[in-house]
């Protein structure tokens, strides 16, 4: 077997993957997403595998600036992956082209910020932060640290899944993709978002309604009548209705925060709500 | 609020924006509250008005490209704001609100500026110098940024903070009284950004199984969260009831 021309050290690793996961976002822009943040932070790699070598290395970084978007925790295995590749192809495997390098990210990137968008920041890191504003809410300073917790996290997931990409390389990262335990995860990870979101909801959203009515010399409160047969019943009909307005098309959540101001003003001055 | 705190409250926001995934956690509303609450002397309500201003943007993630709202301009607005006139946390969102989209428009504008930081990158890799790289990669961006970021925030707070008074006092009950009705109502909006984007809308009903237990229950949200992930695991072996092979262990 031939011997290695060129390895990549446990710090060229590291460096690469810590600067890629903290400085990606700095430069970001609407053409080139993260590119230059990644091409920055793979600069150790590409260093150590091409420094010798000026035009290859010119053409690695060039190759690296490419547009590139991902959720950059899980994400973050298709750059292990790349630098595995990188490796190869400095120590002659000829048969990794520049063009196979960027089909890889480009594939993968866009799987992976699904799988990755929801997993951490529409499941994980709202039940996190409710539980730390419920102790936020009772006064206890500890609540204000609920970012760093969902930080802390997401970026122990993208060292986790750097290494994994790097050791099992593009093969095994395509077979997981394919594999039936992305769709178990999401579809679990769905019922528990379901389930937390609902109960956020109740927790958190409030309406009541000062409406009374006279009949038959009686007064009659008619949120007394919700609390009785189905409490928090108006948060619920409020949610119903934003769900149903915001699946129409040209629905937006700026549109929708208005619209809500608008309502609660005005239902309150005329007694409806309060 | 003198010039030199404002612009140490603008300095925090630009900070918190830097972008590094290390910095922003400090710009979390809750975080804010704690910061400020720890400024001007009331932890408590610091961190009330925090939570609830954390509340509404508990589904605000930029998402890919798209910010939906800055959360950290509207807490760092509102939380000073409401700390030195003593306002409700109920208040403190409806000033947080309108900030927090108006934060979008500056965001955007960092965003289109960096553009240019992209093309410098790929200068200076065609001329091999890495330090520029990092310059364009790590520093310039951040630096252009300083004026978008610094100048509306401390003008804001310098000229809103001790005037909030005299706007507190023109304000009539019956607007106050709504503000208290719309901040009850505007978590909604978090929740259901986040349940859009969870998407599966066959899975729906247990939106509602989750809050009817919660609004019968009143049982703590960690306790909740626990059975909820219990049920999730039950729903999936439901389901998928054929092994889909070894790498596949419960």
């Amino acid at each position: 077997m031939q011997e290695q021309r060129v390895s990549l050290t446990k710090r060229d690793l590291v460096t690469t993957c810590l600067r890629i996961l903290f400085g990606h976002r700095v430069s970001q822009s609407m053409e080139f997403f993260y590119g230059t943040g990644v091409c920055a932070g793979m600069v150790p790699v590409l260093r150590r595998l091409y420094g010798d070598r000026p035009e290859e290395y010119k053409a690695a970084l060039h190759r690296h600036l490419a547009p590139y978007i991902s959720e950059m925790t899980w994400g973050n295995c298709i750059l292990g992956a790349a630098c595995a590749m990188e490796e190869q192809r400095a120590n002659g495997m000829e048969s990794i082209t520049p063009e196979s390098i960027n089909a890889v990210k480009t594939g993968l990137m866009g799987p992976f910020a699904g799988l990755g968008d929801t997993l951490n920041y529409f499941i994980m890191a709202p039940i996190i932060t409710a539980i730390f504003i419920s102790i936020a809410m009772n006064g206890s300073p500890l609540g204000a640290f609920a970012s760093f917790i969902v930080m802390g996290i997401t970026q122990t997931i993208g060292i986790v899944t750097f290494n994994m990409g790097y050791k099992l390389g593009r093969e095994s990262l395509l077979d997981i993709l394919r594999g039936g335990w992305v769709d178990r995860v999401m579809t679990g990870a769905g019922v528990l978002g379901m389930l937390m979101m609902g109960a956020l909801s109740a927790n958190y959203v409030s309406l009541s309604s000062n409406l009374t009515f006279t009949i038959s010399g009686r007064e009659f409160a008619v949120q007394g009548f919700f609390d009785q047969i189905v409490p928090g019943f108006l948060p619920l009909v409020l949610l119903i209705c934003g769900y149903v307005y915001l699946n129409r098309p040209g629905a937006n959540n700026g549109k929708l925060m208005l619209a809500l101001t608008a309502v609660g003003l005005i239902g309150s001055v005329i007694g409806l709500f309060g | 609020m003198s010039l030199l705190g404002a612009l140490g409250f603008g300095l925090y926001y630009w900070l918190g924006w830097y972008d590094t995934v290390l910095t922003f956690p400090f710009a979390s509303p809750l975080f804010q509250g704690l910061v400020c609450g720890l400024i001007f002397g009331d932890v408590k309500l610091g961190l009330q008005c925090g939570a609830m201003i954390q509340m509404v943007y508990i589904a605000a993630v930029a998402v890919g490209a798209n910010l939906p709202s800055d959360s950290a301009l509207a807490g760092i607005v509102a939380i000073p704001i409401a700390l030195t006139a003593g306002l409700t946390p109920e208040q403190a969102l409806t000033i947080a609100v309108p900030f927090g989209i108006l934060g979008t428009a500056m965001d955007n504008a960092r965003r289109l500026i960096n553009g240019m930081w992209n093309r410098k990158a790929h200068r200076d890799v065609e001329d091999l110098n890495i330090r520029a790289l990092y310059f364009d990669a790590y520093i310039g961006p951040a630096l252009v940024q300083l004026p978008i970021r610094v100048i509306p925030v401390t003008a804001i707070l310098y000229f809103g903070v001790g005037n909030a008074d005299k706007v507190l006092t023109w304000i009539p009950t019956w607007l106050s009284d709504g503000m208290a009705v719309v901040g009850g109502m505007l978590p909604a909006i978090g929740m259901l950004a986040c349940t859009r984007m969870i998407g599966r809308k066959n899975l729906l009903p247990y939106f509602v199984i989750g809050y009817f237990a919660m609004e019968m229950s009143g049982m703590g949200i960690l306790t909740f969260a626990v059975l909820a992930a219990m049920v999730a695991i039950l729903h999936v072996q439901f389901v998928y009831n054929r092994s889909v092979g070894p790498s596949d262990t419960r």
